[in-house]
C-alpha cells in the first residue's frame, strides 16, 4: 500500500502540473485576449510545427516518467515467491468464507474454516463500526508473507482491503492469487467491490493482524 | 393535415426533421436519467435508512438504468443523432444524408429501446446488474425475472439504430461531399462524426455478440459464460469492454468536434493545426480499440497483460493532450467573445482536462488496485462524460439553436443555466474523488458512517444539477415562445456568429464553419438543390 | 498444548508452472496428481503428501468435496487410475 500511495503522489505531481498549466493558459487567454481588450484576432496564427512537436514530446516525457515507477510497482506486486501462509477467501452472496487450510490438525484432519457475516445494527456493540464489523473475522500474523486465494461460489465479488493494497476479483470457477505482508498489528477493513446483488454493501472484510506468537496460540485453541 | 403530419414527423426523410426528433428524444431521456440519478443521490445522502428505505434492489436497478439511459438514450442520440444528423450534411455541402429512410428507421428504433428499458425497470424486479451486466449476476440464477432480457433487447434496438446511423454517416462523408472538397477539407465537426461512425461500426457488433450470448446463456441453456458448463465469465468481460472502451470515445469525439467549432468561432480564428486535430481524433479512435482491459485490472489478469494495457492506455493521453493544447492555441491570440456557448466550451476545456488526468492516474494497473470500483472511477468518468460530453451538448445547443429554430434565446437565462450546471456538477463529482481515495466502493447503497460528509456535499450538488436541468427547460421554453426572431443582421453582425463569416471569407487553410451561418435562419428544410459545387471560402 | 495437538504448517511455494495470478490449474493439477500418485504408489507414499498439502491449501473445500463426490460416482473428468501396461 505504501508503494501505491507513493506512486499516487508521484503521479499527482504531474497531474497538478498539467492542470495548473491548462488553467493558467485558459485564464491568461480569457484575461488578455477577450474582445474588449483585443479587437483584432491573430487570425493567421494557425500552424506552428515546432510548437506542435514540443507539445507532442512533452506529454510523452511526462508519461514515461509516470510509467517507470508504475511498472516497477506493478511487477513488485506480482512477486509471490516465498509465501509463508495461504488464506482462502470465498465470496458468497452475501458473506465471505475464510479457509486457512495450511494448518492440518493431524488428529482430526481438519482445517480452519469459518464464515464472516456483517453485524447488523441491532447486534453492534459500543465502539464497533456500522457496515464494517463482522461476527468472526480473519486473524493473520504480522510480518508474514501471506498469499490470498480468492474465489466465489456464485456471482462475482471482489476482495478489497484498501489499507493493505489488496483488490482482487472473486470470479466463480477461478482462483485468483494475491499476496500481502502486513507490517504492523492492527485491524484492517474493506468492502466487497464488485456488484453482487442486493447485499453488495453488506459484505465487509475485517482482517486483524497480531504477533506470530499470539496467532499461533489462537490457532492452537481453535 | 393529418397526412402531412404523419409524413413529416413519422415517415420523415429529412435529416433536419429527424435531428429535431432525436434532440427531443434525447432531452426526454436525459430527464429520465437525471431523475434516476437524483433517486440514487437521495439514497446516498447519508448512511442509514434514507430515501429508498433499504430497498437495495431498487437502488441497483436505478444505477443500471441511469447509466444505460444516459449513455444509449441521451448522450449518443443528442450528439450523433441530433447534431450529427443536422450539421454533418450541411458541413460538407450535401443535400441530405446518403440513405434518408435508413436515417428515419435509425431514429424510430430508439423508441422501442426506451420502452423496453423502461419496462425492464417496471416489470418484475428490475435489472440490478449495473450497466455492464456482468455474468453471473445477470445469469438466470441470480436474476430470474425477464428484466435482464428486456434490457438486452433494448440494447439490441439501440445498437441497430446506431449501426444504421453509422453506415449512413460513413457513406455520406465519402460520397456526398461538394465537388471541390476532399476528405481533409471536411470541417472538424464532420470529421468527428465520421470517426465516431467508424468507431460505432466496429465496436457495436461485439457488444451485440456479448449480450446475445448472455441471452442464450440465460434462456437457452448454453454455457458460454458458465464455468460449470466449460465456459468462462471472463469472456463476457472481454467482449463487453472491447465494445465499452470505444463506446466512451464515441460519446466524446463529437463533443470534441463541436467544441472545436465553437472555440474557433468565438475567438475569430481558425482552429490551430486542424490537420493534426483530425489525426489526433483518428488516433484516439484507433487507440481506443486496443486498451479495453484497463477496466479489468483486478480480475486476475497476468502481470504482463496489465503492463501492456497500462502503457497502451497512457499513450492515449498524447493525442488528447495535442487536442487540448491546440484548443488553447486557438483561443490564445484570438478576440474572445463570451457567448453562452463559448462559456460552455471553455468550461469543457478545463473540466475535460481534469477528467482526463484522473484517467491517466487510473490507467496505471498498480494504482488501479486502490481505485478500481471505487468512487474515484465514478468521479473520473462523470467528469469526462457529465462535464465533458454533456457540456459539449449544451455548447452545440447554444451555438446552433438560433439558426435551427430561427429564434434567439435569452442570454441571461442561459447564463444562469451555465452557472447552475457548472457549480452543480462540480459539487457533485469533485467530492467523489475524495470518497474514492478513502476507499468507498461503487454501486453500494449504504455505506459506513465515515463517508457521510462528502456524500452530503455530493447530493447537494446533484440537487443543483437537477435545478439546472429545469433551468435548461425554462431557457428552451422561453426561446421557443418569446425568442427574438433571428434576422440576417444578427447573423452577420456580432450578436452570435460574427466570427464565422470573418473566419470563412479571407483565410487560407481550412474554414470550419461557414456554411450554416451564411444561410438565412432558420435553416431551410432543403438548403441545397444540388450538392454544393464550389466552396469559395478557402484557398488551397 | 503442544503434546495433544501438533501443528503442521506448510504452504505451497511458488510453482514456475503457474506463475500468473490465476491459480485454478495449480489447484486442479495438484488434486489430479495426488490421486494419480496414490493410485500408483499407494496411500502411505510420503511424496504424494506434497500434492495433498498443495491442493488442501489452495483449493476451496467445496471444490474438493465436489470432486471427491464425482470420483465416487465415477464421473470425474480425468482418468486417475494407474495405467495398465499394454499387452504386446
Amino acid at each position: 500500500m505504501e508503494g501505491i500511495i507513493e506512486l499516487h503522489d508521484n503521479i499527482m505531481f504531474y497531474i497538478l502540473l498539467i492542470v495548473v498549466l491548462v488553467c493558467w493558459m485558459i485564464s491568461s487567454a480569457v484575461v488578455n485576449f477577450n474582445e474588449y481588450n483585443n479587437h483584432f484576432s491573430m487570425k493567421y496564427l494557425n500552424h506552428g510545427m515546432v510548437l506542435e512537436i514540443v507539445w507532442t514530446i512533452f506529454p510523452c516525457l511526462i508519461l514515461l516518467m509516470i510509467a517507470s515507477p508504475s511498472f516497477i510497482l506493478l511487477y513488485l506486486n506480482d512477486e509471490v515467491v516465498l509465501p509463508a501462509m495461504t488464506v482462502k477467501a470465498i465470496g458468497y452472496q452475501w458473506y465471505w468464507s475464510y479457509e486457512l487450510s495450511d494448518f492440518l490438525n493431524t488428529t482430526t484432519n481438519q482445517t480452519i474454516e469459518f464464515d464472516s457475516y456483517l453485524l447488523n445494527d441491532e447486534m453492534l456493540e459500543l465502539g464497533q463500526m456500522r457496515w464494517l464489523d463482522v461476527d468472526t473475522w480473519l486473524y493473520v500474523p504480522t510480518n508474514t508473507h501471506i498469499r490470498f486465494i480468492i474465489t466465489s461460489m456464485d456471482v462475482i465479488h471482489d476482495f478489497a482491503v484498501p489499507s493493505l493494497g489488496i483488490k482482487i476479483d472473486a470470479n466463480p470457477g477461478r482462483l485468483n492469487m494475491t499476496s500481502v505482508i502486513i507490517n504492523r498489528n492492527g485491524v484492517f477493513y474493506g468492502m466487497c467491490s464488485e456488484l453482487c446483488g442486493v447485499g453488495h454493501s453488506m459484505m465487509p472484510i475485517k482482517i486483524e493482524s497480531v504477533n506470530v506468537e499470539d496467532f499461533l496460540s489462537n490457532i492452537m485453541e481453535y | 393535415m393529418n397526412n402531412n403530419f404523419l409524413k413529416q414527423w413519422i415517415l420523415s426523410t429529412n435529416h433536419k426533421d429527424i435531428a429535431v426528433l432525436y434532440f427531443i428524444y434525447a432531452t426526454f431521456a436525459a430527464m429520465v436519467g437525471t431523475s434516476m440519478s437524483m433517486i440514487m443521490r437521495l439514497e446516498l445522502v447519508h448512511s442509514g435508512d434514507t430515501f429508498l428505505h433499504n430497498n437495495f434492489h431498487l437502488f441497483n436497478t436505478m444505477i443500471s438504468a441511469h447509466a444505460i439511459v444516459m449513455i444509449f438514450l441521451a448522450v449518443m442520440p443528442a450528439l450523433i443523432g441530433a447534431f450529427g444528423n443536422y450539421f454533418m450534411p450541411i458541413a460538407i455541402g450535401a443535400q441530405d444524408m446518403s440513405f434518408p429512410r435508413l436515417n428515419n428507421i435509425s431514429f424510430w428504433m430508439l423508441v422501442p429501446g426506451l420502452i423496453l428499458i423502461s419496462s425492464s425497470m417496471i416489470i418484475e424486479s428490475g435489472a440490478g446488474t449495473g450497466w455492464t451486466v456482468y455474468y453471473p449476476l445477470s445469469g438466470i440464477l441470480a436474476h430470474s425475472s425477464i428484466s435482464v432480457d428486456l434490457v438486452i433487447f433494448g440494447l439490441h434496438c439501440t445498437t441497430i439504430s446506431s449501426l444504421l446511423g453509422a453506415i449512413n454517416f460513413i457513406v455520406t462523408a465519402h460520397n456526398f461531399k461538394g465537388d471541390s472538397m476532399s476528405m481533409m477539407d471536411m470541417p472538424l465537426f464532420a470529421w468527428s462524426i465520421y470517426i465516431t461512425a467508424w468507431l460505432l461500426l466496429l465496436s457495436l457488433p461485439i457488444l451485440t455478440v456479448g449480450i446475445t450470448l448472455l441471452l442464450m446463456d440465460r434462456n437457452f441453456n448454453t454455457s458460454f459464460y458458465d464455468v460449470a458448463g466449460g465456459g468462462d465469465q471472463m469472456l463476457y468481460q472481454h467482449l463487453f469492454w472491447f465494445f465499452g472502451r470505444p463506446e466512451v470515445y464515441i460519446m466524446i469525439v463529437p463533443a470534441f468536434g463541436i467544441v472545436s467549432m465553437v472555440l474557433a468561432a468565438y475567438s475569430k480564428k481558425n482552429v490551430f493545426g486542424s490537420v493534426s486535430m483530425v489525426y489526433a481524433m483518428g488516433s484516439i479512435g484507433m487507440l481506443g480499440f486496443i486498451v479495453w482491459a484497463h477496466h479489468m485490472y483486478t480480475t486476475g489478469l497476468d502481470t504482463d497483460t496489465r503492463s501492456y494495457f497500462t502503457s497502451a492506455t497512457m499513450i492515449i493521453a498524447v493525442p488528447t493532450g495535442i487536442k487540448i493544447f491546440s484548443w488553447l492555441a486557438t483561443i490564445i491570440g484570438g478576440s474572445i467573445r463570451f457567448s453562452v456557448s463559448m462559456l460552455f466550451a471553455l468550461a469543457f476545456l478545463v473540466l475535460f482536462t481534469l477528467g482526463g488526468v484522473t484517467g491517466v492516474m487510473l490507467s496505471n494497473a498498480s494504482v488501479d488496485v486502490a481505485f478500481h470500483d471505487t468512487y474515484y472511477v465514478v468521479a473520473h468518468f462523470h467528469y469526462v462524460l457529465s462535464l465533458g460530453a454533456v457540456f459539449g451538448i449544451f455548447t452545440g445547443y447554444y451555438y446552433w439553436s438560433p439558426i435551427v429554430t430561427g429564434l434567439n434565446f435569452n442570454k441571461n437565462l442561459a447564463r444562469i443555466h451555465f452557472f447552475l450546471i457548472f457549480v452543480g456538477t462540480n459539487m457533485t463529482f469533485m467530492p467523489m474523488h475524495y470518497l474514492g481515495m478513502n476507499g468507498m466502493p461503487r454501486r453500494i447503497s449504504d455505506y459506513p458512517d465515515s463517508y457521510n460528509a462528502w456524500n452530503e456535499i455530493s447530493t447537494f450538488g446533484a440537487i443543483l444539477s437537477s435545478l439546472s436541468m429545469l433551468q435548461f427547460a425554462v431557457v428552451v421554453e422561453n426561446q421557443l415562445s418569446n425568442g427574438e426572431r433571428v434576422t440576417n443582421d444578427t447573423l452577420i453582425n456580432p450578436a452570435y456568429t460574427f466570427g464565422n463569416t470573418i473566419a470563412s471569407e479571407t483565410l487560407e487553410g481550412h474554414s470550419n464553419n461557414a456554411i450554416e451561418f451564411n444561410s438565412p435562419a432558420p435553416l431551410a428544410a432543403h438548403m441545397f438543390n444540388t450538392p454544393v459545387s464550389k466552396f469559395v471560402t478557402y484557398v488551397n | 498444548m503442544a503434546e495433544e495437538k501438533k501443528l503442521d504448517w506448510i504452504t505451497p511455494q511458488f510453482d514456475p508452472r503457474f506463475p500468473n495470478p490465476n491459480q485454478t490449474v495449480h489447484c486442479f493439477q495438484s488434486y489430479v496428481d495426488y490421486h494419480k500418485c496414490i493410485n500408483i504408489k499407494g496411500d502411505e507414499f510420503a511424496p504424494c503428501k506434497v500434492f495433498l498439502r498443495t491442493f488442501t491449501s489452495l483449493c476451496p473445500n467445496g471444490w474438493v468435496a465436489k470432486w471427491d463426490e464425482q470420483r465416487e460416482q465415477g464421473i470425474f473428468p480425468v482418468k486417475l487410475e494407474a495405467a495398465t501396461p499394454k499387452e504386446e
